[in-house]
């Protein structure tokens, strides 16, 4: 403990140092954005209806982010996104950057995890939609499988420190470590209560007091002039009930290669969770006495993206989702169900910032929904511009 | 409805390409090496295919930045960027390039302001 209080002091007085010390010049302000439109069409039958599979029609997504660099180590970070939840602050945080291997952010952080988080952003990903581990609400049955394993973005309260080391010119080595307020529900939900997380009514503040701990060490090594690979490996766990009995702990890895302008990503997350299973009466199956009180939600996706020429890319993803663990007796779900993805698209630079993207999505699923169907296949038509 | 849109697309998007030609010196995606000095080609190669990673080559190059000391703040910010892969030696092509395209831009607008 003592020798844990003589390092933060250590850390603490490098810190101001390194803030006093920071060149002196014109405080430097970047003003970044982006804006998506998208049309999702969801082919159905005239009797039934888009909007009981997913949000079919016209979405937008729009972000304004402003960097006011104060001093070479110092910058404030405030980023306004609007999307389907209306205006969101998505980023609000000072950095402090005491080394190339010693950061910290405090604020409302995007806490570091999985690789897709890196370019969440619509202006840097050649879809329209997320990869389904990270589906905010894009995806097919999104009430039934309550999104994604960690939806994506996640902006939440807290403090991160973080780092980069390079050995040589051939490897990378980053970490970060963070503590945020974490995800909630109440006492008795049997998933994660996103809307919680973004509605003001619950307040911006953590439901029950105890942080939500993470954090993500990944290595890039370069292969060659024109290669690169990335493997990273994320976790984060804590408790979501304001009585702090249940828990949450979600895992991932991924890797990524470049080639030249070529990328090939995967990724694999797990989420369990533990539920409250005092009321059996609840639920659609048994509840065993052992083992009955969780579920485990798996997702992963492959993704190649190759330039076929300077105007446009294209992009082949299989993604898919399996959960594992009892439901509320109205779900569609069962004790174990899956759902699977083919995706292929286009992303087409009309003129400089300006991209169409467009793709086709073809959906399995393992239970039949009320019309018995288990395919589906959906077109994205947006378009997006950054700056 | 979806008629409509594609229509809309199909008229839209040859309109939106006949106006945006890019300004000399650039290509729709990036810059014309051809424009650039010889011993900055290869510098203009590692620029663009580091940063177009993460994002399109025109946030950087129609950014209107046009000062050394800020890119050089910049750069090193986008090269402790998590999986980067921006080495030192990048990092040097990379503001070798965006120094010369600064130069550029600078002209270009002394010229547009005559």
């Amino acid at each position: 403990m003592k020798g844990l209080s003589l390092l933060f002091t250590v850390v603490f007085f490098a810190a101001i140092f390194a803030l006093m010390t920071g060149t002196a010049h014109a405080v430097e302000r970047t003003f970044t954005g982006s804006a998506q439109f998208d049309y999702h069409i969801v082919p159905s039958p005239s009797d039934a209806n888009g909007r009981a599979l997913s949000f079919d029609g016209f979405t937008t997504e729009a972000s304004l982010k402003l960097v006011v660099d104060l001093t070479d180590h110092l910058s404030a970070n405030v980023k306004v996104c609007y999307g389907c939840h209306g205006f969101e602050t998505d980023m609000a945080y000072m950095d402090f950057r005491v080394a190339d291997e010693l950061a910290f952010r405090a604020g409302r952080i995007n806490a570091s995890f999985g690789a897709f988080n890196l370019r969440h952003d619509p202006g840097n990903h050649r879809l329209s939609d997320k990869p389904l581990p990270y589906d905010m609400g894009r995806m097919l049955r999104l009430r039934d499988w309550n999104m994604g394993v960690l939806p994506s973005p996640f902006p939440d309260n807290g403090f991160e420190v973080s780092g980069t080391h390079w050995f040589g010119g051939t490897a990378q080595l980053d970490y970060a470590a963070y503590g945020i307020s974490g995800f909630k529900a109440p006492r008795d939900g049997v998933d994660l209560d996103f809307v919680q997380s973004r509605s003001g009514s619950a307040y911006y503040v953590d439901n029950n007091n105890r942080p939500t701990v993470g954090g993500r060490i990944s290595l890039t090594a370069k292969l060659s002039e024109l290669t690169d690979l990335t493997v990273g490996s994320s976790v984060m766990g804590g408790t979501f009930d304001p009585a702090n009995d249940h828990s949450y702990v979600i895992a991932g890895a991924d890797a990524s290669l470049r080639i030249d302008r070529t990328s090939l990503r995967a990724e694999y997350l797990v989420r369990r969770q533990s539920f409250d299973v005092s009321d059996p009466s609840r639920f659609k199956f048994d509840t065993p006495a052992t083992h009955g009180n969780f579920f485990a939600k798996h997702g992963a996706y492959l993704e190649l993206e190759h330039p076929l020429s300077e105007r446009v890319d294209g992009i082949v993803r299989v993604d898919g989702m399996f959960r594992e663990g009892n439901v509320l007796a109205a779900s569609m779900l069962s004790r174990k169900s899956a759902v699977g993805r083919f995706t292929l698209g286009t992303s087409i630079l009309v003129v400089r910032s300006l991209r169409i993207k467009s793709s086709t999505e073809l959906w399995g699923f393992s239970d039949e929904d009320a019309r018995g169907h288990v395919r589906e296949v959906t077109f994205h038509l947006g378009a997006v511009v950054t700056f | 409805m979806m008629r409509r849109l594609l229509s809309l697309l199909v008229v839209a998007a040859p309109l939106a390409a006949a106006c945006g030609s890019p300004p000399p010196g650039r290509t729709v995606a990036g810059v014309d090496p051809a424009s650039l000095p010889q011993d900055t080609r290869a510098d203009y190669a590692i620029f663009a295919r580091r940063c177009s990673k993460c994002h399109a080559l025109s946030r950087p190059l129609d950014s209107g930045i046009t000062s050394d000391a800020y890119w050089a703040l910049y750069v090193a910010k986008m090269q402790h960027l998590p999986g980067s892969g921006i080495s030192d030696d990048d990092a040097a092509a990379v503001l070798r390039f965006l120094r010369v395209y600064s130069a550029q831009e600078r002209e270009r607008q002394r010229e547009a302001e005559k």
